[in-house]
């Protein structure tokens, strides 16, 4: 019990929540942008993986980290393209293009690896960059803040960051205000002169520059090479964070941050006596009650509204 | 432009699916020219066909990789004709490629896989004139005419007890290591008996975590868990876990904490594409030699001497199994220290100290055993 409760206050387990919810924040917002647009792209986990490879790459041959990190988002704002294009352009079924998107990712990737690397499980021959680690000057030398804020690979930051970009994108801009209407009105959309595809279009292409950052920390900053597969689901439980936020940039990051506790927890609660069958449950189990207690909350609400409509 | 684009997306596709579908690899000893008349050639001069499935795909680093090395040695060596097919992480092609193998005119069908056995099962008797080899699994000789298939295992429990040992050698501050496993299963288990009893051998007290990612292909949660070894004060580390344990060996690079490699010599591995930083920390590997069982139930066979019909248990006796000693291991231990693991070794060999394993063991049995030298 002793042991159960060094592993989960401390820092180190703090630290490590930041750095799991990296990949799962930075997707969530990619799906928050989308969900409002009123896209589903279930094809966000195979946009990760492709260009978590052409990040590997872009830095192995190109100019080092920085360059494969721009790559990497070039090719998740192409992916998503590519997708919206097969859904809305040529009007195939957008969670089949989604379902074949993300099934070539996982094959496709290993293909152009064995194209380039001559191997098919990783990409460790290859000398990719990492994306640096920054310390933050104040914060740094608070004593517990600074050990669990400091020091973490910068993307983690850019995520955060992210948050706020996308929620003053989606709520105090013009380009927001349309994205919210072409997915909840978008005759009204189409009304007042702006092009529905175009916008559905916009909104794809944000959430490949998020999902491709995703990639890119998976390759070259959480792990510093590509491997098969690599992203293992975490654009799906992006997606189950979109959904239990509500699809709020806010509401999503904190489900995503519920997620990596959960996730963490399963991995430091492993040194502990608590079967490890139980302690993996964990993550899934929290999506569960998340999703239940969201669903109970909304029903609630709209009971009341009904009410408040009948006494009117 | 429209069917420009189509046209592009097409192409993708089907890269796509070229990508995820079996390739096979013709290693055959005949360039292409000679194709046609490699058949007869061969029945003429007598040279055997060996065909390889992994099912999986090359380039693990490991298990896999290992096994191709045996089939070249093959070719090289004993001038065979040697094919790979690879089926990808499909299950649904496992049976079919074994089938379509069996189809061709080769002499020896081998597959290395635990994952193989029903196949194999289903296949071998249809075709009573072909040897089937087994690596790491034994098909079940009881429940029907088997004949035909040689089965091999590994004692990986006797390599880990080396693992073990040269561990606890090492934890000489905290006296604690890390052990993950891919999954809490016997197979992965029988890896962490070796390891615990052969650290025990060093140091009665010392103390062992394990943990379970749960995944073969995570690397990143592969590295969590290293992370969380490593701050739990474990000094050396070994994974059984297939990729996953390729970012444990990260995280025990970041930490400047010492690995111990599976499966074949991952840091030779690191070495060969110029990472000597993780290669020194990978200081030495269990190294399953799948390629020498092959090439060795393949030399007995032709001698005549080989049991067909039965399973056999590779050791470190028999070359199944054993430490990678290279330069990265002789100069990290001391000459008494490794003296003291070829003492251990030799008391394996001659049967002095017996290494229990997972495989039967019951669950309460195993957790006894756990809990005994957790911290």
């Amino acid at each position: 019990m002793e042991s159960m409760i060094q592993a989960v206050f401390s820092t180190t387990f703090l630290f490590s929540v930041i750095r799991v919810a990296t990949p799962l924040i930075l997707a969530s917002m990619g799906a928050v942008i989308t969900s409002n647009a009123g896209i589903t792209n279930i094809g966000i986990e195979g946009v990760m993986l492709t260009s978590a490879l052409t990040g590997v790459f872009a830095s192995a041959y190109g100019f080092g980290p920085w360059f494969g990190f721009v790559i990497a988002i070039i090719t998740g704002v192409v992916c998503s393209l590519a997708i919206g294009y097969a859904s809305m352009s040529l009007k195939a079924d957008s969670v089949l293009a989604c379902i074949a998107f993300n099934t070539m990712a996982v094959g496709g990737t290993v293909y152009f690896m064995y194209a380039i690397v001559k191997d098919k499980g990783t990409t460790i021959a290859l000398n990719s960059g990492k994306l640096p680690s920054i310390e933050i000057p104040i914060i740094k030398d608070i004593p517990i803040i600074g050990e669990i804020l400091s020091n973490h690979n910068v993307v983690s930051y850019i995520a955060f960051f992210m948050i706020i970009v996308v929620y003053v994108l989606l709520y105090k801009t013009p380009l927001g205000l349309r994205i919210r209407s072409a997915g909840k009105a978008p005759n009204a959309l189409s009304s007042v002169g702006v092009s529905l595809l175009k916008i559905r279009y916009i909104a794809l292409g944000i959430s490949g520059v998020l999902g491709g950052m995703a990639g890119a920390f998976m390759s070259m900053g959480y792990v510093t090479w590509f491997s098969k597969n690599m992203t293992a689901g975490r654009g799906f439980i992006a997606l189950a964070a979109d959904a239990m936020g509500n699809s709020t940039p806010i509401g999503a990051a904190l489900s995503s941050l519920l997620f990596a506790v959960a996730e963490a927890l399963s991995y430091s609660l492993q040194v502990t006596m608590i079967p490890p069958e139980l302690v993996q449950m964990l993550p899934y189990l929290v999506t569960i009650v998340g999703l239940v207690a969201y669903a109970a909350k909304r029903s609630k609400s709209e009971k009341k509204r009904k009410e408040k409509l009948a006494e009117e | 432009m429209k069917k420009l684009l189509a046209l592009l997306l097409t192409g993708v596709m089907i890269t796509g699916i070229v990508g995820c579908g079996a390739t096979s690899t013709n290693e055959s000893t005949s360039d292409q020219t000679q194709a046609g008349t490699s058949e007869e050639q061969a029945s003429e001069t007598g040279a055997k066909k060996a065909i390889l499935i992994v099912n999986g795909n090359l380039g693990d680093l490991g298990f896999f990789d290992s096994a191709n090395a045996g089939m070249q040695r093959l070719k090289e060596e004993k001038g065979m004709e040697v094919q790979v097919i690879e089926t990808g992480d499909d299950e649904s092609k496992w049976e079919p490629a074994l089938a379509d193998a069996a189809e061709e005119d080769a002499d020896y069908i081998i597959a290395v896989s635990p994952s193989m056995v029903e196949p194999m099962q289903n296949i071998a008797p249809l075709y009573p004139e072909k040897k089937f080899f087994m690596m790491d699994n034994t098909v079940d000789f009881e429940s029907g005419d088997y004949e035909n298939v040689y089965c091999a295992t590994f004692k990986q429990n006797e390599g880990s007890f080396l693992a073990g040992a040269v561990a606890a050698i090492l934890a000489k501050d905290t006296a604690t290591l890390g052990f993950v496993g891919g999954m809490d299963i016997p197979p992965i288990n029988d890896f962490l008996v070796g390891y615990i009893e052969g650290a025990l051998a060093i140091n009665p007290d010392i103390n062992i975590i394990a943990t379970y990612p749960g995944d073969y292909y995570d690397p990143a949660k592969g590295k969590e868990h290293g992370i969380v070894l490593s701050n739990q004060g474990a000094e050396v580390m070994f994974a059984a876990a297939g990729p996953t344990g390729l970012g444990v060996i990260e995280a025990a690079v970041d930490a400047d904490k010492y690995i111990i490699g599976v499966d074949s010599d991952q840091s030779a591995g690191y070495a060969a594409n110029g990472d000597e930083e993780t290669a020194k920390h990978i200081v030495t590997s269990m190294m399953k030699n799948v390629g020498d069982a092959i090439y060795r139930a393949v030399e007995l066979d032709l001698k005549g001497e080989l049991a067909l019909g039965t399973s056999e248990s590779l050791g470190i006796a028999e070359g199944g199994v054993g430490l990678a000693k290279n330069d990265i291991y002789t100069s990290t231990l001391s000459a008494e220290e490794q003296k003291e693991i070829e003492d251990i070794q030799g008391k394996v060999i001659a049967g002095e100290i017996s290494v229990g394993t997972a495989i039967g063991m019951t669950t309460e049995e195993l957790d006894k055993l756990r809990n005994s030298v957790a911290p």
